[in-house]
């Protein structure tokens, strides 16, 4: 990567070492409305939040200093550890099926001499329209007995299943619809990665006389895992943040079978009688997934040729 | 393997059809949507799946809620937000990539540590202080928010572009005498200029598809934006009136999959630049 020092470059054009050091400035002068913005609306947001965790109050009353008293609270609140279960249950099913789709979609085309542009252009649709459409086209879908899922499982004899109302196949929804709205971008990132290996790689196991089972364990799989590890990271961390999926589709139930740490920390927060167990909630869920993270890249570094 | 030709051929045609079927079932939830829209209250009732004809009642409907107000507001704010988030992206990614040091090291990885943040972390705190600076309810509290949303990704999208520019050029145009800002705009901004075409149509999309910020901090309806006033009207309406609330759909969907559909290069090649690198 050719990249120009400030200091040495400039010194080197003007040999000044005032101009150098007003290089310097600007260089840092070019990231001040970025520092601003996300100083003022994302990182002094985050700090509020875990005062606020640390007090009871409301939008109404200011808070007091309550200690690690919400946290403890949340360690016996029944509902919480529901949604805690579930959001862990929601982001591994949500984050593998999005990877085993995007993966299988990923090779075929891969594999496609014409048309790869037309397949690719349906495959990332999911992903563009906006989450409200997709959930109003789904609800639509599996609304009750008589909706169009149903009629096309009673056709196969099978159903009908209560998607919506029954906790269980509530669950199941969501998650299929999460993946849905995620696999298209596993996809995309999978093909790049796939069309970037070199075909000498599968020329040789050709000639090796090596089936195709082995060369995808040989050769595929292994070319792909660093960009598989990332983009199921990042899917996971969606997933886990995923907020419109379950409020707009089931709002957390049927009988809060639903609920992800997410929705209820906001039910908590606008509903609920203590601002602090919202906070509470919701930096729980920021460690957690701060703790995932942190497996994961430590994976990626083992990957790393040494 | 040595199969017959035949076979193979068979095979191939086999897995077209089968790949062909895939993407159509994965897309019919969005063609749902368009062709319910179109359906009369009576094709609803027969449990038709293809509209009788191309009936345009459930578009007036819409005239029930201010929907054309809510497209309008859906465009001022993701382009605004979109602006702003490009503005800060393009300068801080472009020091990020010429600039080394710790401090730049740090930033950058601190901007990806900030898109793992949830929203509902933040979104306490943010209707608290808005509230104070009374943004609440306001064009300019959404442009900030969605600004804050979308710079960190598109900074790093950025980055990755101008990471591919040769810093010949810029050498050049010092020794013509050219500053840092002028060299910026002049010369390497015009280069990057399709690099940048991707990450503010990313940041666009992202805008205009986000729902939560929206649903909290709008309240009176003249301000709500399409998603918001969508969800709002299909409330009203219920599970048993779907026609009207499928048209707003398709209006919803309208500009990023149109957006999409016109400049689908530039969106993967954004894309591909957020997430491999990463």
């Amino acid at each position: 990567m050719s990249t120009i020092d400030a200091t040495t470059a400039a010194g080197g054009f003007r040999r000044r070492r005032g101009e150098a050091l007003r290089e310097r400035a600007r260089s840092w002068g070019f990231l001040a409305p970025s520092m601003v913005i996300i100083g003022l609306v994302t990182l002094y947001p985050l700090v509020y939040a875990i005062v606020l965790s640390l007090q009871h109050g409301s939008f109404t009353e200011s808070g007091h200093w309550v200690g690690l008293s919400n946290f403890t609270e949340l360690a016996s609140d029944t509902q919480f550890i529901h949604a805690l279960r579930f959001s862990a249950i929601f982001t591994v099913f949500s984050a593998l099926g999005a990877y085993a789709m995007g993966l299988g979609f990923a090779l075929a085309v891969n594999r496609l001499n014409r048309g790869r542009w037309l397949v690719r252009l349906g495959l990332l649709l999911p992903w563009v329209v906006p989450p409200v459409v997709s959930i109003i086209a789904w609800h639509w879908m599996l609304a009750d007995n008589e909706a169009i899922v149903n009629k096309a499982l009673g056709f196969f004899g099978v159903g009908p299943i209560t998607f919506l109302a029954s906790p269980f196949w509530a669950s199941v929804t969501v998650i299929v619809l999460r993946i849905w709205r995620s696999f298209p971008f596993i996809f995309i990132t999978l093909l790049a990665a796939r069309m970037a290996v070199p075909e000498e790689l599968y020329e040789a196991a050709d000639l090796d006389g090596s089936g195709p089972l082995t060369t995808f364990r040989k050769i595929t799989m292994p070319q792909l895992a660093r960009v598989s590890v990332v983009a199921v990271l990042l899917v996971a961390i969606w997933s886990f943040n995923d907020f419109e999926t379950i409020y707009l589709l089931t709002g957390g139930g049927p009988a809060n079978a639903t609920y992800n740490v997410v929705v209820l920390s906001y039910y908590q927060a606008f509903f609920g009688s203590n601002l602090g167990l919202a906070a509470a909630m919701a930096v729980v869920g920021l460690v957690l997934l701060l703790a995932l993270s942190a497996v994961l890249l430590r994976l990626l570094r083992r990957m790393d040729p040494a | 393997m040595n199969r017959h030709p035949v076979v193979r051929k068979v095979g191939r045609i086999l897995g077209l059809a089968l790949l062909a079927l895939a993407v159509l079932l994965v897309d019919f939830p969005v063609f749902l949507v368009v062709l319910n829209a179109f359906k009369s209250a009576a094709d609803f009732a027969n449990e038709r799946l293809l509209p009788s004809h191309l009936n345009w009642e459930n578009f007036n409907e819409l005239s029930r809620v201010p929907f054309g107000r809510y497209v309008v507001n859906s465009f001022i704010v993701s382009t605004g937000g979109t602006a702003l988030a490009l503005f800060a992206a393009v300068l801080a990614g472009y020091s990020l990539s010429r600039f080394k040091g710790r401090g730049f090291d740090a930033y950058s990885r601190l901007l990806l540590g900030v898109q793992m943040v949830p929203v509902v972390v933040t979104l306490l705190p943010l209707f608290v202080i808005f509230k104070d600076l009374h943004l609440l309810d306001s064009y300019g509290g959404m442009i900030l928010l969605y600004g804050a949303l979308l710079t960190p990704f598109a900074t790093w999208i950025a980055k990755s572009f101008f990471d591919t520019i040769p810093t010949d050029l810029e050498e050049a145009a010092w020794i013509d005498g050219y500053s840092r800002t002028q060299t910026l705009m002049r010369v390497v901004a015009p280069v990057a200029a399709p690099g940048l075409v991707s990450v503010a149509l990313l940041a666009f999309i992202t805008a205009w598809n986000e729902y939560l910020l929206a649903s909290v901090f709008l309240s009176s309806i003249n301000h709500y934006t399409v998603g918001v006033g969508l969800q709002n009207f299909q409330q009203q309406l219920g599970t048993t009136n779907w026609g009207p609330v499928m048209a707003g759909a398709t209006i919803a969907m309208l500009p990023t999959v149109g957006v999409y559909l016109l400049f689908q290069r530039y969106f993967v090649r954004g894309a591909l630049a957020g997430a491999v690198k990463g």
